[in-house]
Parts: C-alpha cells; structure tokens; sequence
C-alpha cells in the first residue's frame, strides 16, 4: 500500500511539475516580458520568440480587440462575370434569380438556370463553349467556377493579409462558399475592412476625353434643371476644391501639377457652365481635373438615382458611346466623391497581372525622389494586350477599377512592350502597398460580399481581460473559502486540487496555443464552481459513511468507489452538451465550451484521484488521524 | 460545517403543487413569448447592427459623465437611425444602440463617431464594439441554434436510457426543457435579447441541470437497486434519495451560484446578459431537479400502477 501511494505522489508531483511548465511560455510572454523586451527578441531571435507565441494562450478577439468577418463568393456577380453575350433576358433573370436567392435558401445558380428557360433563353448561349452545350455540363461548370472561386479567394485573401502583418490571422473556409477571417490586435480595422471588402473584379478601363465629360456633365445638367424647375435649390455655394488637395496618383510619372494647368488655361471657357452645375449643387466639376467630376458625399444617393434614370441614361448613350460612370475615392477633404467617366469595356483585367509590389521611388529619376511606385508584370497575354493598349492610348488615362470603383487613373505615358509597368508618383508607402495588393487582387476571379463582421476595440478587451481575471479570482478565492469552512481541512485538500485543475486547465490550453475568450474566462469560472462538485459529492459520502459508524479507511474507500459513477454520469452529459456547443458556436462561443470541457475532464483527475492520494498519503503518515470533514 | 444533516422532507406530498407551479411559470413563459412575437432575438440573430460607444472627459477620463439618450438620438436621427434602438450600457457615458442596416456600416461608424464628437465636443468618442450581421447570416444561426438545442438533448437522452431507465431519461429531459424554458421566459418578460452567447448559456444550463438530476437520479439507482427483493414504496425510495443528496445539490449549487454571481456583477457589460442566464438556470435547474425531474418518476409509476390496477 505504502509503495503504491508514493508512487501516485510520484505521478501527481510529475504532473503538477508539468503542466507548470506548460504554463510557463504563457506566464512569461505575458507577465515576464515588457512590450520592448519582446520586441527586442523578435528582431534578435525571431525563432525563440515564434516559439513562445506557439507555447502561450493566445487571446481572443473580445479579449485584445480585433475584427471577425464572413465573407462570402458572390456567386450571382460570378455567373454575370463569366457570362458572354449578355441580353435583356439574362439580365431579367439574373435579376429575378438574385432577388429569390437573397430571400430565401434557394441556391442561385439553379433557380438562375430556371429562369432563363423560363424566358426561353437556352443557358449554352451565355456559357456553351464548344465542348460545352449541354445544360447540366454549363451547370456543373457554373458550380466548379464557384468552389473554385472559394478557394482561390481564400488563397488570395490570406496572402493579402499577410502583407498587413497582422500576427496569426485566422482564415479558413467555412461551408462551401465562406470565409470567414479573423484579424486579432489590428490598429486600422479600417484599412484593412476596406481591402477586405474589396476583391474580385480588377479592370483597366479608359476614362473619356474631357470634351465628352464636359459636354455630357452639361447635358446631365441641363436634364436636371428641367426636371425641377420649381423647386430649384441655390441655398449654398459650397466651393470646388482646392487644386493643392487633389493628390496626383497619376501612371508613369505624370503629376497633378499637369493637369491643374491644362485647368486654368480651360477655365474661362466652362465658367458658366460650371456656374450652372453649381447652383444645383448634385454634381460638379473637379477644379483642377477636367476628366473627372465631383459629388458632395450628401448627394450620392441622389446622383446615383439620376444616373439610372432611362432619359439620363440615354443622353449617355448619344454623348459618348458605351461609357458609364463609376465612382471613384472620397477626395482628400473627405466631402466629395470623385465620378469618372469609363468605358463600358475593359481594356484588360486583372488576372492577367502576375505580380505588383510596392518600392520607394527609383533614385535615377529626380522627381519620384521621395515619392513610391508599383511595379507590375503581365503575363504573356496581358503583356501583349496592355502593349496594344498603352500604344494606341499615349497619354490616355487608363482607370484602375476594382469591383466597378476607381482606384486611380493614371496617364499612359509610354508604350509598355515587355509586361512591366510602374505606377510612379505615390506619395506614401503606404498607398503603394495598397495599390500593389490591388493590383493583385486583380487576380480574384470573383467578387466577394461581406455576410457578418464584429469588430472590438482594444479598450473593451483591455475592459474584459481584467474584469473577467478579477472575477475569476474573486470567484476562485469566495469557494476556496467556502469549502474550508465547510468542510474544513479537506475542503482545503479540495482547493488544493481545484487550484491544480485550473493549472491544468491553463496549461493544456498554453500547450495547444488555444483562444482564450472573454466567455472562455466564464468557462474557467463555471469550472472553478463546479469542480469542487466532484469533491463535495465525495465528501458528502464520506460523512454519511462515517455516520454509519465505519473507519475512517473505509469510508474513504466507500465514499471515492460510490461518488465515481455519480460523478461520471454527471459529467458525461456536461462534456455533451459542451461538445455540442463547441461544434454550433463561432470564435467565443466555442472557446467558452473549450474551457468548460476541459475543466471537467481535469476535475475527474484532480478531485478523485489527486484528493484521494492526499488523503492516503496523510493518513499513512499518521498525520492525519481522523477525517477533518 | 453541515446543512441538511438527516433531512426528511417530504417533496414528493407537494408533488401535485410543485407541478402547479411549474406548470404556470411555463405557461406564464409561453404567454409572454407569444404576446412578444417570439424571443426577442440580438442581431446574431435577426440581422442589424450593433454599437457600443464610449464617451470620456477629454481632460479627466475617469470623470463620470451623464451621456443623453436624446441628444446621441438626434445624431443618429441625422444619419436616417432615428428608429435605432439607443440605450446607456453599463454606465451613462456609454450607450449601446443597434439599428437595421447592415450595408457600409463601417463608413456609417466613422461618421457617427465624428459626427457624435462634434455633438459632444468635450467628449473623446470611443468605437468600442461593432458586430454587423447580415439577415442571411441571423437567419441560419436561429436554425443552428434551434439544432444545437435539440441535438444536445437528444444525444444526453440517449445516454440517460443506456444509463438508466427510459423514464429516467424522460424525467430528466422533462426538467431541462422545463429550464429552457422558463430561462427564455424569463428572458421574454423582461424583455432581454436572445443573443449566441445567450443560447451557449442555455446549452450550459441544459448540461447544468442534468448534472443536477443525475447525482439524485444516481442515488435512486443506488436505493432502488438495494431495495429489489424488498416490497418498497417508490415514492418513498425516491423522497429518501432526494433527502440524502440534499446537501450536495445545495452545496454544489451554492459553489456555482457564488462564482455565477461574481460574473454578474463584476465580470463586465458584455457577460453580464449571459451571467444572468446561467443565474436563472442555476436556480431553476437546482429547483427542477428535485421537483420536477424525480416527481415525474413517480408520476410515471403510478400512472402504470393505476393502469394495470384497473385492467386487473
């Protein structure tokens, strides 16, 4: 017997000694080690500092602030994307089918197909390929197109959050069209939203001359005004923009200083018509770029409105030829949309760019001095279609659109023969790196919808971390307390063991790098509360089994052997629906069941077997003569 | 220290109460969750947005402000939010508001940020919290939710019958219902929003009260199995079971109830809806065990008693 007990001694004190050193990494990265001094050991070893991030209890997104987005393959704008000779059929059907998928469960693609035939439209006439006429061979290509897409975004999507160097981005798939990512820690949930987003469709499209621009703004106007001539609003004149405010993002070198000359000589000239636009204050001119025009934030819904109109659409038509307009950034000030005037047809798309990265300025051409670039390379075909393109367009301005809105419009300045090109003339490095990972993102084949996003600020999980580690704390003091007065010295064995649950809890959960949430601090809590259940069942036995009048040996005997089954039963069907809470919830949720589950599990082991090698051991020892309960 | 040394109530006498009673606060339950429409569901569930601001002094942050509901609506009145639902959230200097958009809500945070920092100059405004959650998205979760329910109790059913007796399994899965229950009227009537994490505390509570009703229905097994080839009163076996495991049902409810408590209080805004859940189902699931789960026991043998007495 005696033998036996040193030898469970032997494997507590093993355990103890190692789940303390499981816990360690997380102990040492969070309290031993100030900001610089990790900082210091990322750049010196790198190595050892991955190591103890992989070893420590990372924290959730509620806990250290952080955003959670699902996103979505928008299959519907996939189908239009990969759709050739679009009609008015498709496009009624592609309208009806979007409108039925968005309300109900039903999958788009297939209500998409019933449709067009519904319209009598045969589906090989939008996507049959010579190989491909039969409806169920387009339907099965139009579903391989979407399970690709996903894939192929989510690999876009994580080699594009890499370049934000978020630390442990959380990207996977979830079902067959989502993905769901989760960015812990950022400083600029905006930035990074915005690219996010912002995916799929990259076209390169040619803006209109500013003779076309100038003359259809007037016309659009001129509409206007006769539509609401009673009503007419002249309340305010807010003023153009300040030529010094519009950042030149411009292609290959040429600057906004350009432009604004090519303004002032012109200005006389469309004074009036400028005037005219002004008084309706919907839209108008952009002061020092002739090509594009501005609308004050207010007024969006509004110009978008006119825009659709059938008359504004057909003056369009007649002014200039297959153009639409596509919105571009707020303006620096921040009150005005920039509107530019494109073609319908893209010049080129983005999948034909292979790479862009960003760089400062080459040092050999004085004026980028200071200023950053992007470098992009076609492949062959894009190389060969953006040679064709910047030859027939010398000093053309060619649209960066993503997901039909303008990024920038730089000017052609020179044919570009071998597949490499440089947009120069970026004033932060910034910008650059976002314009490169654009660029990339060209190469999305589909665009991507934002379902779900929660974003915490890093004050609220500062808030949570330390109000949930005092709770815990109070929470794990008020029932150590409890038990002692309650059950005196072996409630005190009981906290024992509850206090190296919870190591086991910590350091099981440091080993496997698991998220701590601000409901998996609930989870530790609830554990703490529950765990001494185990014990209090035995004890319980064992005071009615001394009761009885039985030794202080058998009773603990008895009282283990009976109180195990109750405790399994019992705990069993908590692992259940901790299991099954794990697999229905998301990010939190499932870290609340993590820590819930292992608690239990832990609990077994501590409160039957640790607490019952306590016992022997003192009793053995003649430490402890009677049972203190 | 010892509560309920050699205790010998008689639950199973105020059975046909005990019943009454449970029997209304359910039905109290379902009445209040029909007159609302159903659970008042997060935006987790039925799509929207939510908002938590903050506001500080500039000067002294610690300084304790008294944030209007009304001025922060008028704000919000200027963006087309003026239906948005704007309440304080833990303290007065923040407010919590959730409002049926779910498109750009990032540029419609930043303005209202702006535009509520104008409104409060003195003020820094703080974008604390922002969970955005498409209609499509609310929709399914309901349905995820609803299975997560149903799943959990189904398989714990199971392992109750391959444990014990099919009745037990349906006694216990009783009581839990019963829990869920009157949690979510409870939740109904005063008007609490049913988020996820308010479900991940009902499926804790489902596992809760079983806990409960095992360590008696464990005792009961115990009684009876020793009882066999005695002639023996069921109802009085299972009355005798409850009583000797009183003292842990108690004790251990005391224990959660004590750190749940602490989470209520001290463990924050964001927790606290879900503290409260657990706290109810605690106290119900405690209640439920020894009044609902082992009183349907009995039912049941009788019941089959009555019947095989009149075939007789």
């Amino acid at each position: 017997m005696r033998r036996n007990t040193m030898i469970k001694i032997g494997i507590i004190v093993f355990f103890v000694l190692l789940f303390l050193y499981l816990l360690y990494p997380t102990i040492k990265f969070n309290y031993l080690l100030d900001k610089a001094d990790k900082e210091r050991l990322k750049i010196e070893d790198p190595k050892a500092y991955e190591n103890l991030l992989d070893k420590s209890i990372k924290l959730g997104l509620d806990l250290q602030g952080g955003m959670h987005v699902v996103l979505e393959v928008d299959v519907e704008e996939l189908a239009r994307a990969l759709a050739n000779n679009k009609d008015a059929r498709f496009e009624e059907a592609w309208q009806e089918a979007k409108e039925l998928a968005g309300a109900g469960d039903i999958d788009f693609i297939t209500s998409f197909a019933q449709k067009l035939e519904d319209k009598g439209a045969d589906l090989a006439r939008y996507y049959g390929t010579k190989t491909r006429r039969d409806k169920n061979d387009i339907l099965k290509y139009l579903r391989n197109q979407a399970d690709e897409a996903v894939n192929r975004s989510l690999e876009i999507i994580r080699n594009r959050v890499d370049e934000f160097g978020v630390a442990e981005p959380t990207i996977q798939k979830q079902g067959s069209h989502r993905i769901i990512v989760e960015l812990a820690g950022i400083t600029d949930p905006a930035r990074v939203r915005q690219l996010l987003g912002k995916t799929a469709l990259l076209e390169f499209r040619l803006l209109k001359d500013q003779t076309i621009v100038q003359n259809l703004a007037e016309k659009i106007n001129n509409y206007i005004k006769g539509q609401i001539t009673e009503e007419e609003d002249t309340t305010k004149t807010s003023q153009p923009q300040d030529t010094s405010v519009v950042r030149g993002e411009d292609l290959f070198g040429k600057t906004s200083e350009d432009t604004g000359i090519t303004d002032s000589t012109a200005k006389d000239s469309a004074t009036l018509a400028r005037e005219a636009l002004f008084k309706e204050n919907i839209f108008f001119r952009h002061p020092s770029d002739m090509q594009v025009l501005l609308v004050p934030k207010e007024n969006e819904a509004r110009f978008k409105y006119i825009l659709e109109d059938p008359e504004v659409q057909k003056i369009i038509q007649t002014e200039a030829g297959d153009a639409e307009f596509l919105w571009g950034k707020l303006d620096p000030s921040g009150e005005y949309y920039t509107v530019y005037l494109v073609n319908k047809e893209p010049e080129l798309t983005g999948e034909t760019i292979t790479d862009a990265y960003p760089q400062p300025g080459s040092g050999y051409d004085p004026s980028s001095f200071g200023k950053f670039e992007v470098s992009l390379t076609f492949n062959d075909e894009g190389a060969r279609t953006f040679s064709r393109v910047t030859g027939a367009n010398l000093g053309k301005r060619l649209a960066i659109v993503l997901d039909r809105k303008v990024h920038s419009a730089p000017v052609i300045q020179a044919k570009i023969r071998d597949g490499r090109a440089r947009i120069t003339g970026l004033e932060t490095m910034e910008e650059a790196k976002d314009l490169a990972v654009v660029l990339k993102a060209g190469a999305l084949p589909a665009p991507v919808r934002l379902l779900e996003e929660r974003t915490v600020g890093p004050s609220l999980g500062k808030d949570s971390v330390t109000k949930g580690t005092n709770s815990a704390i109070l929470g794990l003091l008020m029932v150590a307390l409890f038990m002692i007065v309650y059950y005196k010295f072996s409630g005190f064995v009981a906290d024992l063991a509850l206090v190296f649950n919870i190591i086991i809890l910590l350091g099981i959960m440091s080993y496997f790098h698991a998220t701590l949430t601000l409901p998996g601090i609930a989870g530790i809590i609830l554990t703490i509360g529950m765990a001494v259940d185990a014990n209090v069942l035995i004890f319980e036995r064992i005071r009615e089994e001394l009761d009885k009048g039985k030794t202080v040996w058998a009773s603990i005997e008895t009282g283990y052997g009976r109180a195990f089954v109750t405790i399994l039963d019992a705990n069993v069907t908590t692992l259940i629906a901790g299991i099954v809470l794990y697999n229905f919830g998301s990010g939190p949720i499932k870290g609340f069941a993590l820590t819930l589950m292992i608690g239990i599990v832990a609990s077994m082991f501590t409160a039957i077997f640790v607490t019952r090698t306590i016992f022997e051991f003192l009793l053995e020892k003649k430490v402890l003569k009677k049972m203190s309960i | 220290m010892r509560f309920f040394h050699n205790s010998n109530v008689n639950f199973m006498s105020t059975r046909k109460f005990s019943f009454l009673f449970s029997g209304t606060l359910i039905l109290v339950s379902i009445i209040s969750l029909i007159i609302h429409g159903g659970p008042r569901y997060s935006v987790d569930f039925r799509g929207g947005t939510f908002m938590e601001i903050r506001f500080e002094d500039k000067t002294d942050p610690s300084k304790i402000l008294n944030i209007e509901i009304g001025r922060v609506r008028d704000v919000f009145r200027r963006f087309g939010l003026g239906e948005a639902e704007i309440k304080h959230y833990g303290s007065t200097q923040e407010i919590a508001a959730r409002a049926d958009v779910t498109e750009n809500t990032d540029e419609l945070m930043n303005e209202l940020v702006q535009a509520l920092s104008k409104e409060f100059p003195n003020c820094n405004v703080i974008e604390m919290r922002k969970e955005t959650v498409g209609p499509k998205v609310g929709k399914e979760l309901v349905g995820a939710a609803i299975l997560a329910i149903f799943w959990a109790i189904i398989f714990i059913l199971i392992y109750i019958m391959w444990r014990f007796e099919f009745r037990f399994g349906v006694g216990a899965v009783v009581a839990l219902i019963h829990d869920v229950i009157i949690t979510l009227g409870i939740f109904s009537i005063l008007n609490k929003e049913i988020s996820i994490a308010i479900v991940a505390a009902l499926l804790t509570i489902v596992g809760y009260s079983l806990n409960d009703t095992i360590v008696v229905y464990d005792r009961i097994r115990e009684n009876l199995r020793a009882l066999k080839r005695q002639s023996f009163d069921y109802a009085v076996t299972i009355n005798r079971s409850i009583n000797e495991t009183l003292s842990r049902t108690i004790v251990t409810s005391g224990t959660t109830l004590i750190v749940v408590l602490i989470l209520f209080f001290f463990g924050g805004e964001v927790i606290k809806d879900f503290a409260f859940a657990l706290l109810c189902g605690i106290v119900i699931g405690t209640y439920s065990s020894i009044y609902v789960a082992s009183p349907v026991l009995v039912e049941w043998e009788e019941r089959k008693k009555r019947r095989g007495g009149s075939k007789r």
